[in-house]
């Protein structure tokens, strides 16, 4: 309670070994467990690169491959009942849904909320923990949980069901080991909701005194609509696993055509979650968008409430249009139901995009990597955006679904999105919860080299997707060898930007300056916090002098004037008008 | 925030009496609000999840409309589902009388009612295990493809089955995960730790109870009446 | 009513911070359980609860020449929201608490409108709008098949144990089982089908 050694940074060691690692493995600290979640997710992260950068190989060559030996050293056999022979397009299979299954369920979906949502959000709304911190422990352990299942699942054979688990093809291969997977993500599906359950009582109980809805950082505002999201969407994920790991045990035949069971069931099941999921994957990188353009442009979010509402109307409509999913297979009234309705999302998430062109509008920015990340975003989400409505309209869709177009639409929005985003709030927030600074030349160099190597990796799939190149497929026909080959270059500069990221953070662990308090002139309640915060993150309760984006009046805490001068009130006249 | 001194405690006083919020809470209101909020959530995490077998029966009740009511009433016995149902409400109602304990500082209410509930639980799964399940497996009217045709008496009985069997089983695997927090809920309260100024955990193990109770209401007369 | 005026009255304070209410013990009664719950409307309810299940039994009792299976099943599940929402509003305590709780489980309940509606706006019109009826759908299997007990090359179109897509696959099994009975051999615990392993480990289901 009183004073003391609460007043240390989290980060500091106990008396003992012992102690220290205690301390870790038993705390109810959001930061550590955030921490924690981040090292998980990291190595989730280059875990799943490693297969996409394999699958990316494979691909080299139309027909046979070069690396035939690679994945067999990579993914060990297993012995099927009946003797098949495992040929290099079950691996193939294999490899695309454990880089699916890994980069959704153990990367995307904890990266942002809870990782970096867990460190910041409390911080962010003036508070010393989550509202059920042992909860909060508990999701974390749920993961490991989880994740224990899919490794064990991968080193048993992995999957070859992509990460859609899509039936009747998963209740009946034997391929593998598709029940643990199915488990795996059941399980980590309980820790999604735990996080959320948490933030939402959070961002109501445990917001500052004085702090309103429109009080807090637009961080906040989406991770909390990504919560409603992760509480509502992800039981039903639950239910749907639970039935298919019930079908394998059990045949109850829900979803199985030969007993009377419906396929397009468990998909509509699989969607009603998983469409709403990859909102819960983008809506936290818009958080962390804002929250970065607002600090490195120097100026007042343009749009502050238009933004918040749409993250929440984002939440609502992601309810209303996953049969778009499914165009191939359901009915022609729902499909023109969620077609119109699919146009919806269009229109929050465009209003979001203009907000943060319009805050760039006559700004002071500063070229860190935080901001080339989220210029980076703009840039490829923008694109993975627009390309959605030529998948959202009938008749293109019967053309462009299930080819590269659609992976490419997917990690334009995914990769070009949430991680661009999600690795520019780890430079954004690194000095923060490390307390060291980053090589800000080498990790430009590797922003770039990520936002080329993505570029290339992903925009040649367009062409070849329109071109008629079906997704999922080992071996492809000669005419599309140079595209593949243009991809693959792509994915190894990709791979060479997230290497050096990497570098860089290790680097920065060992010999990184110390960062002070406030190394952006950040406005936010976090960057009142030291840096590393302190075990109760403030030795004061923070108090609201202002808004959290108010760069027009209001002077940074724990800076000096001279380096975060207010702008000049003409030029906030022009841009903002009077007010 | 200030640092404020531990305060000190009159060991006399029953452990209700003496709860301090945890230590990131700036008061016990907003940490029982709070609490109540997360259980709320909670159960719409539960309602969500039974959702899917409702979605199920909708969908196939809709696809085979055939011999679905003919299968009801030919493998379920109403009668057992209404003592069912009668028990289930009955225990709500104790939950309710025992907050009601709770609240007026009656301490033997909580745990009478508690232990009512309990037992009505119990006779829930006894009746469910010992006069449903045991004599379905018996004679084979399993779900999906381990249904034992020979005695079938439409073309989808299987399927019927199956939406029985998965929403009944994982409503009855939350009854007993009731029966464990009713219990749980019994010891605190014997050792008094409930009271009118705290009960919120009691009051939340009444809300998860409450929930398998509204759940029953709507499986009973889909499976059992129509 | 008065313990329900001073229940208001406190929603209006919050959520402006009192640092006193930390220092002191005494402040935390006020916060909570300000209201017992009324013993006889709890009553009351409980016995409406009652009530309404026994008029859904005899409801459900009216031979469907009277009321169709459709009203059955409307009246049947409107019978179960009175019952759902009685226990919401007064049992769960919705109507004496913060409304945000009332807003949680308005959400949940449209988030689940949303579910089995448009599952049904689907799967329900598929034999309308796409001419098909539901059998078509399981050509491919068998539950014999299914259960190990007959090979995949048994499977060819005019085997009798092939579905027809008139839906009479268990029509087919039936026969099945009493052509190995001898006659129509009421199932027993060990005439039960071949466990769930035989399916998985040696049948490959057609189509891979």
């Amino acid at each position: 309670m009183s004073a003391g050694h609460h007043d240390v940074s989290y980060l500091a060691p106990k008396e003992t070994l012992f102690k220290t690692v205690w301390s870790w493995v038993y705390t109810i600290d959001h930061k550590k467990i955030g921490v924690m979640y981040l090292c998980a997710v990291l190595a989730m992260f280059f875990l799943g690169g490693v297969f996409a950068l394999l699958l990316r190989m494979e691909l080299w060559e139309p027909t046979k491959t070069t690396v035939e030996g690679v994945t067999g050293t990579f993914l060990p056999t297993v012995n099927t009942a009946d003797g098949q022979q495992i040929t290099v397009n079950n691996m193939y299979n294999r490899m695309f849904s454990l880089h699916g299954t890994i980069m959704v369920f153990l990367f995307i979906i904890p990266s942002i909320p809870a990782a970096l949502g867990n460190i910041f959000l409390p911080i962010m709304l003036g508070a010393k923990d989550v509202a059920f911190p042992r909860l909060n422990l508990m999701s974390w352990y749920t993961y490991v949980f989880g994740g224990v299942f899919a490794l064990y699942s991968l080193i048993a054979g992995g999957v070859e069901t992509g990460w859609t688990f899509y039936t009747p093809y998963s209740t009946t291969t034997n391929w593998g080991n598709v029940t643990s997977m199915v488990l795996a993500a059941f399980i980590l599906g309980f820790s999604s909701i735990f996080t959320g359950m948490n933030f939402i009582v959070t961002v109501h109980k445990l917001r500052v005194p004085g702090m309103g809805w429109f009080d807090m950082p637009l961080f906040v505002w989406a991770v909390y609509a990504t919560a409603i999201i992760q509480v509502l969407a992800t039981p039903v994920l639950g239910i749907t696993l639970l039935m298919v790991v019930f079908e394998r045990l059990f045949h109850i035949g829900i979803f199985d055509p030969a007993l009377g069971g419906d396929p397009v069931l468990f998909q509509h099941f699989f969607w009603f979650y998983s469409h709403p999921a990859v909102y819960i994957m983008i809506l936290p990188g818009f958080g962390i968008i804002s929250e970065i353009l607002a600090v490195h442009c120097r100026k007042r979010l343009f749009g502050y409430r238009a933004i918040a509402f749409s993250s929440i109307a984002i939440a609502a409509i992601s309810f209303l249009v996953w049969g778009h999913h499914m165009f191939t297979s359901e009915t022609a009234v729902a499909n023109v139901v969620f077609s119109a309705l699919t146009f919806l999302v269009a229109i929050p998430t465009a209003i979001k995009v203009f907000n943060w062109v319009a805050t760039m509008y006559k700004s002071s920015i500063s070229w860190t990597t935080p901001m080339l990340y989220a210029a980076a975003f703009l840039f490829c989400f923008t694109i993975g955006g627009l390309t959605g409505p030529p998948l959202a309209t009938l008749a293109t869709d019967i053309h462009l679904h299930d080819t590269y177009f659609v992976v490419a639409h997917f990690h334009y929005v995914m990769m070009g999105g949430t991680v661009l985003a999600f690795v520019g709030g780890l430079h954004h927030w690194w000095p923060k919860f490390t307390g060291r600074m980053y090589n800000e030349n080498w990790a430009r160099l590797g922003c770039i080299l990520v936002f080329i190597g993505f570029n290339v990796t992903f925009f040649t799939q367009f062409f070849m997707g329109t071109l008629g190149m079906p997704r999922r497929y080992a071996t492809y026909v000669d005419e599309f060898t140079t595209w593949h080959q243009v991809s693959t270059v792509g994915s190894w500069i990709l791979g060479i930007g997230f290497l050096i990221h990497l570098m860089v953070f290790l680097q920065s662990l060992v010999a990184g300056r110390k960062a002070g308090a406030n190394p952006w002139g950040g406005l936010t309640f976090e960057w009142e916090a030291a840096s590393p915060p302190i075990e109760h993150n403030f030795s004061h309760e923070p108090v609201m002098t202002h808004g959290p984006y108010d760069y027009d009046t209001a002077l940074p805490p724990h800076c000096d004037p001279k380096d975060f001068p207010l702008p000049d009130p003409a030029l906030v006249r022009r841009v903002h008008g009077a007010h | 925030m200030s640092t404020v001194p531990a305060p000190t405690l009159d060991m006399d006083l029953p452990p209700h009496a003496r709860h301090v919020p945890q230590a990131h809470w700036r008061n016990a209101k907003d940490e029982a609000e709070a609490a109540k909020l997360g259980m709320w959530l909670f159960l719409a995490t539960e309602i969500l999840l039974f959702s899917g077998f409702f979605c199920a029966y909708a969908v196939f009740r809709m696809m085979y409309p055939g011999n679905w009511h003919a299968a009801s009433s030919y493998y379920l016995d109403w009668r057992i589902g209404f003592a069912n149902t009668i028990v289930l409400l009955l225990s709500s109602f104790t939950v309710v009388l025992a907050i009601r304990g709770a609240q007026t500082n009656r301490n033997w209410m909580i745990v009478v009612n508690l232990a009512i509930t309990n037992l009505c639980a119990i006779f829930f799964l006894v009746v469910k295990l010992g006069w449903e399940y045991w004599p379905k497996i018996q004679k084979g009217e399993l779900p999906g493809a381990n249904f034992d045709y020979g005695n079938a008496q439409g073309s989808h009985d299987h399927i019927f089955l199956s939406v029985y069997w998965i929403s009944t089983a994982t409503h009855g695997f939350h009854v007993l995960v009731g029966i464990f927090v009713i219990t749980w809920a019994m010891i605190k309260a014997m050792n008094k730790h409930y009271g009118p100024k705290h009960y919120t955990s009691l009051e939340n193990v009444g809300l998860y109870w409450h929930i398998v109770d509204v759940i029953w209401i709507f499986l009973f007369p889909l499976l059992y009446l129509v | 009513m008065a313990s329900h005026a001073h229940h208001h009255a406190e929603h209006h304070k919050h959520p402006d911070f009192d640092p006193d209410e930390t220092l002191s013990l005494d402040e935390t009664h006020e916060d909570h359980g300000h209201h017992a719950t009324p013993f006889w409307t709890m009553f009351i309810v409980f016995a409406l609860l009652l009530f309404l299940t026994v008029i859904t039994v005899f409801q459900s009792r009216i031979p469907t020449d009277i009321m169709p299976e459709t009203m059955h099943i409307i009246a049947a599940v409107g019978i179960a929201t009175i019952k759902a929402l009685l226990v919401g509003a007064f049992f769960m305590h919705l109507k004496y608490d913060k409304p945000m709780n009332t807003v949680v489980m308005s959400a949940t309940i449209f988030a689940v409108i949303l579910f089995i509606g448009f599952c049904v706006l689907d799967l329900g019109a598929r034999g309308v709008v796409e001419r098909k009826e539901a059998g078509d759908i399981y050509t491919g299997g068998n539950l014999k098949l299914y259960a190990g007990s007959i090979k995949p090359e048994d499977k060819r179109p005019n085997h009798p144990l092939v579905a027809k897509p008139d839906g009479s696959i268990t029509e087919a099994a039936r026969k099945d089982h009493a052509a190995e009975h001898g006659n129509e051999g009421h199932g027993d615990a060990g005439h039960a089908p071949a466990p769930a392993d035989a399916a998985h480990g040696e049948a490959k289901p057609s189509g891979h």
